[in-house]
């Protein structure tokens, strides 16, 4: 049974993603550990994020003295740098590499740029990316690693239609819900929606005065998302100006599996996981969302169908499961 | 589901049958997002509330404190401002049943488990780590040694 070894952050994004993979290597038949260089840290290095120094070089040296024990101490078959390399150096990479461990990057952040991640990527047996726009960037990179495209996914345990409660319903229901951060580029876009019944759940909407009332300022994790897509008659998938270019994100697939519909960004990564207009619907720009968005309330059984393929391609296609197989079968160990 | 799964699992947390989340806020949604993630992991478990002021029943076997402030995360622990709401538990009754309490930074989704007879120890780890931080943060000389890598 081979052996993985897991360097992630858990702190908390839109999904627990980095979990999910773990899950999904298990189930493949890995035995698999996460480490986590944010959360559930030692002593010193609680004490060094706590007062802001998690960016000091000795910061630095207690995660990868951290990540090169356990390494020595699990003897994994594949470290997989998960989300992006935040903290491991090119000495840590190639300490465990040299013990016959396979090195893997699976990048979804495009933070591939600073000098010990930039050196770092001729280390790396293999880079999976979450955005097509960064395989050309590596594959320029001296000495250059294989890269090749690795997409977002589902869980359908996570991620499953759910009966909700009346209760429940009237809690969390909305013709329009974004879960998220509340990106400059979210307040902008859902300020033009409020003639809509909008809900905007996650963190630092208060930034917008003109979306009070739309926003709850109470946390969205976990099952509380999942019944929040469940819930809404049309998601809104529009991502950070950062962390992507031509990537998607997990949204318009957890949506998806959870039976709901998403009206996303059309991210061009997206055209090569679901059919545009037939699985997911895309939007151009605010005004084509409201028209969309207008359109698609009015047309329930419309909606739901895209919703229906939108699920049955996601589960046939876009499980966490699918991924670990892809990244197995990548590198050989499938 | 899988946050809590893994949290729980990592601590080694067998199945439990009461689990007691304690009013630690006013905010309606702690216990209701709460018992739900908990009847979704555990649906034979019993999950209820446990009123301000009041100690958790001898007989849970998970007790969940909910630290719910926002804090400037990830710099503050929100656990350090309860540092004497966690002694005082850790003092009472609960420290020498043999539940599981779990520290939850609701608005973070953070989460860590102690055994509820180590739980005073861990309040005073945090309570170093606060001191340290502090520290850390106001000296010029260490935040000199300690600048950014990048």
């Amino acid at each position: 049974m081979a052996r993985l070894l897991m360097v992630a952050g858990t702190q908390p994004t839109a999904s627990d993603l980095h979990l999910l993979y773990l899950r999904a290597f298990e189930k493949i038949g890995f035995t698999a550990t996460l480490l986590a260089h944010d959360s559930a840290l030692p002593f010193a290095e609680k004490v060094l994020q706590q007062g802001r120094r998690q960016l000091s070089a000795a910061h630095f040296a207690l995660v990868n003295r951290r990540v090169r024990r356990a390494a020595e101490r699990l003897r994994p078959d594949l470290l997989l740098v998960s989300g992006s390399n935040w903290y491991l150096l090119p000495e840590t990479l190639r300490a465990i590499k040299r013990r016959g461990c396979r090195v893997v990057l699976n990048e979804q952040h495009l933070q591939v740029f600073r000098p010990y991640q930039a050196e770092a990527l001729e280390i790396y047996d293999h880079v999976f990316t979450q955005d097509s726009a960064l395989i050309p960037l590596v594959r320029a990179a001296p000495r250059a690693p294989s890269v090749t495209l690795l997409g977002p996914a589902c869980d359908p345990v996570e991620h499953r239609p759910i009966a909700l409660t009346d209760e429940e319903r009237a809690r969390l229901r909305s013709d329009i819900a974004c879960v998220g951060w509340a990106y400059p580029n979210r307040l902008q876009l859902f300020e033009g929606l409020l003639d809509f019944d909008l809900r905007l759940w996650g963190m630092g909407w208060d930034a917008s005065p003109a979306l009070a009332g739309r926003f709850r300022n109470e946390p969205v994790h976990g099952l509380k998302k999942t019944k929040i897509y469940n819930a809404a008659r049309i998601v809104v998938n529009l991502q950070s100006t950062t962390y992507q270019t031509d990537g998607v994100t997990c949204r318009p697939f957890e949506v998806a599996a959870c039976g709901g519909f998403c009206l996303s960004e059309p991210k061009k990564d997206l055209a090569a996981f679901f059919t545009p207009g037939e699985e997911m619907v895309t939007f151009e720009d605010a005004a084509d969302l409201r028209e969309k968005a207008a359109y698609y309330l009015a047309h329930e059984d419309e909606r739901r169908a895209i919703a229906a393929r939108a699920r049955a391609r996601a589960l046939r296609e876009h499980t966490y499961e699918h991924r670990a197989r892809q990244v197995a079968a990548t590198l050989g160990m499938g | 589901m899988i946050y809590f799964e893994h949290v729980l699992r990592q601590a080694r947390v067998p199945p439990p049958r009461l689990i007691e989340v304690l009013a630690t806020s006013a905010e309606p949604w702690v216990f209701a997002d709460l018992r739900a993630e908990m009847l979704d992991l555990f649906p034979q478990a019993v999950v209820r509330e446990r009123a301000r002021g009041e100690g958790p029943a001898a007989d849970a076997d998970l007790v969940v404190v909910p630290l719910v402030e926002a804090g400037d995360f990830p710099h503050q622990d929100v656990a350090y401002r309860s540092l004497s709401a966690l002694r005082a538990l850790a003092d009472g009754p609960l420290a020498r049943s043999r539940a599981h309490v779990l520290l939850y930074r609701a608005r973070w989704r953070d989460a860590e488990v102690v055994k509820a007879a180590a739980l005073r120890g861990h309040v005073s780890r945090l309570a170093r780590e606060r001191r340290l931080a502090a520290w850390i943060e106001r000296s010029a000389l260490l935040k000199k040694i300690l600048k950014p890598r990048h």
